[in-house]
């Protein structure tokens, strides 16, 4: 669905990503690990084309995305960034609404197709309960599920994230990575993210790309690449990985920074 | 159980909000309720002080009085320029905190007003014979200042911080420029300072068709650009997902910005702290949704002017007062004051 053929990323002579390539398939959910400043976050701004790339192509179903009107890509692709900011005063409904004016003319106004749109993606995301408040009045995980659920009314066939669940209490994190999951399980949405929590690239993700100082490292199935020696190679970080015998999940524990 | 209390607190929001929007309708209403109340009592107050009957009379009889002068020739015309040109000024300033994503934007920051006040005193000063072409040279100066500034700020895109510091630092510039020639020629400096202070005294009819008829123009546009400047305030990242093209946006909504306080400059020459805080103080009642926000702003810059300008006549008759320096002298505490309460 989306493949980066050789994409060079980076501000006048600084180059932060180099070189790279990956793609995703349709209905995949893809992780994009590595440490900071790796260039995982301009990789995803380059793929949502907040930034344009100095080299390279991003396809988005065989079609360069460079020559795309960024209003068609909209109705298509939806993203999400690290930090989201909102007026102070604007309510949940109404911050949802705007994922709706990529599929509107200048002059349409909201209709009961956006209502209707709105109410399933408002139910999606179990933002019901407060759907009237402010959306400054929430708490960290809300507002996360009130930018999906905006992001979901754009009903896009991609789903691009930020760090989704950054500076979230585990409950909270815990809720939004089952709500990704469910997204795409359900709704068959395609999901592009990044993420800081080993584990739950390892147990969410269907497919890992790991990226160090802006080049690809590894890339393929969590099981298959997320090994003790590259996690050390990565992150300088000696680890345990074990995998639950009934659940089926993979633990990764953290055990000392490596000694150069 | 617990069901039917969130259905309940959801209602009673929903009744809430229901009431906040109608609140929204009855506050614009009731601002252009202020606004001709402010109109009214303008027309009255001046150098001569007229009551309704009066006027009603002046304006009857068929015969041209003074009086009948007054009233038709100066006052009507002036409360018409202060009206126009505190909408203009109260829009751009809307527009341009959309653009800048920040709420402490002014047109002063992208040198319009420098600009013009540079082109206008040079031919004021030096080419005193052009001397009624200086609504159009402070047009195309604060043009200028403002395309030097948007040129200054471009790379790859443009972004607020770039804007606001090209933006200081032309006006320092222009700003120096100024001052050296108001110290060369400091004889003639006098006819100068009504016009750098801002100054409605003294325009007819001419120049309200000028003004009106691009003001509505440029207040017309703006009507259009109410979704996009909406989309801006959730950051250049959001507005590039919500396929808006953020540059060609932050342009175009700046141009309309601009046009419309250069305009108001160039006739009146210039007036601060209007379009700071009347999209401010907007905000405070109807909040940030400009569907509400640029209607209420361009009713109270009007108001706010065309109260001024009653001010700047009557407070220190028969010497009139630039109303420039009464919007800076009452606005400057006014503001002080909002700042103090916001962080209450």
């Amino acid at each position: 669905m989306i493949e980066a053929k050789n994409l060079c990323i980076g501000y006048e002579e600084k180059i932060i990503v180099d070189n790279f390539s990956f793609d995703v398939s349709e209905g995949e959910i893809l992780s994009v690990i590595g440490p900071n400043g790796s260039g995982k976050s301009t990789l995803l701004r380059c793929i949502s084309r907040y930034i344009k790339s100095k080299e390279g192509v991003v396809y988005f179903d065989k079609e360069d995305m460079n020559g795309m009107n960024i209003k068609n890509v909209a109705k298509k692709m939806a993203s999400l960034s690290q930090y989201n900011k909102s007026p102070d005063d604007i309510t949940v409904e109404d911050l949802i609404y705007y994922g709706r004016l990529p599929h509107k003319k200048w002059h349409e106004k909201k209709n009961s197709e956006d209502m209707e749109i709105m109410n399933w993606a408002i139910k999606e995301t179990s933002v019901e309960y407060f759907r009237h408040k402010k959306v400054s009045s929430l708490s960290g995980g809300e507002r996360q599920r009130v930018w999906i659920a905006m992001a979901l009314t754009q009903k896009p066939k991609i789903l691009l994230l930020d760090e989704p669940t950054t500076y979230l209490d585990i409950c909270h994190q815990l809720e939004v990575m089952e709500l990704i999951r469910k997204l795409n399980k359900d709704l068959k949405i395609t999901i592009i993210m990044v993420l800081h929590d080993l584990c739950q690239a390892a147990n969410y993700s269907d497919k890992v790309v790991v990226i160090k100082e802006g080049k690809l490292v590894a890339e393929g199935e969590p099981r298959d690449i997320l090994t003790t020696e590259l996690i050390k190679h990565v992150y300088n970080v000696d680890t345990w990985i074990r995998e639950d015998i009934i659940q089926g999940e993979i633990m990764i524990y953290p055990i000392q920074v490596c000694k150069i | 159980m617990s069901i039917d209390l969130a259905n309940k607190t959801t209602n009673k929001i929903t009744r809430n909000l229901t009431h906040k929007i109608n609140n929204k309708y009855l506050l614009i209403l009731f601002s252009i309720i202020i606004l001709f109340l402010s109109i009214g009592l303008s027309i009255r107050l001046g150098s001569m002080n007229y009551t309704f009957s009066e006027m009603v009379s002046i304006i009857k009889s068929s015969e041209m009085t003074p009086d009948k002068n007054i009233l038709l020739y100066i006052r009507f015309p002036r409360i018409l320029i202060a009206m126009i040109v505190g909408a203009n000024l109260a829009i751009s300033g809307a527009l341009l905190q959309a653009v800048m994503q920040n709420p402490l934007a002014d047109p002063g920051l992208t040198g319009v007003s420098t600009g013009a006040s540079l082109a206008a005193i040079t031919i004021m000063l030096i080419f005193p014979q052009f001397s009624n072409l200086v609504p159009v040279f402070a047009f195309i100066g604060g043009a200028l200042a403002c395309v030097i500034v948007f040129i200054l700020a471009w790379k790859n895109g443009i972004k607020p911080v770039r804007i606001i510091l090209a933006g200081v630092a032309v006006n320092a510039i222009m700003g120096g420029g100024t001052s050296l020639l108001s110290i060369l020629y400091n004889d003639k400096i006098q006819g100068v300072l009504l016009w750098v202070n801002g100054s409605i005294s003294g325009k007819n009819w001419s120049d309200v068709k000028l003004l009106g008829f691009y003001s509505a123009i440029g207040i017309v546009i703006s009507l259009f650009f109410i979704r996009k400047a909406n989309i801006l305030q959730l950051g250049d990242e959001m507005s590039t997902n919500l396929g808006v093209n953020i540059n060609k946006y932050r342009v175009i909504i700046s141009l309309i910005a601009v046009f419309l306080a250069a305009v108001s400059t160039a006739i009146v020459g210039i007036i601060g702290f209007v379009g700071l805080i009347v999209p401010h103080i907007s905000r405070h009642l109807v909040g940030s949704d400009y569907k509400y926000l640029l209607p209420l702003s361009i009713i109270l810059g009007s108001t706010l002017l065309v109260l001024g300008d009653t001010l700047a006549r009557t407070i220190a008759s028969p010497i009139e007062l630039p109303v420039g320096i009464i919007m800076a002298v009452t606005g400057g505490p006014f503001f002080l004051y909002l700042l103090r309460k916001g962080q209450n």
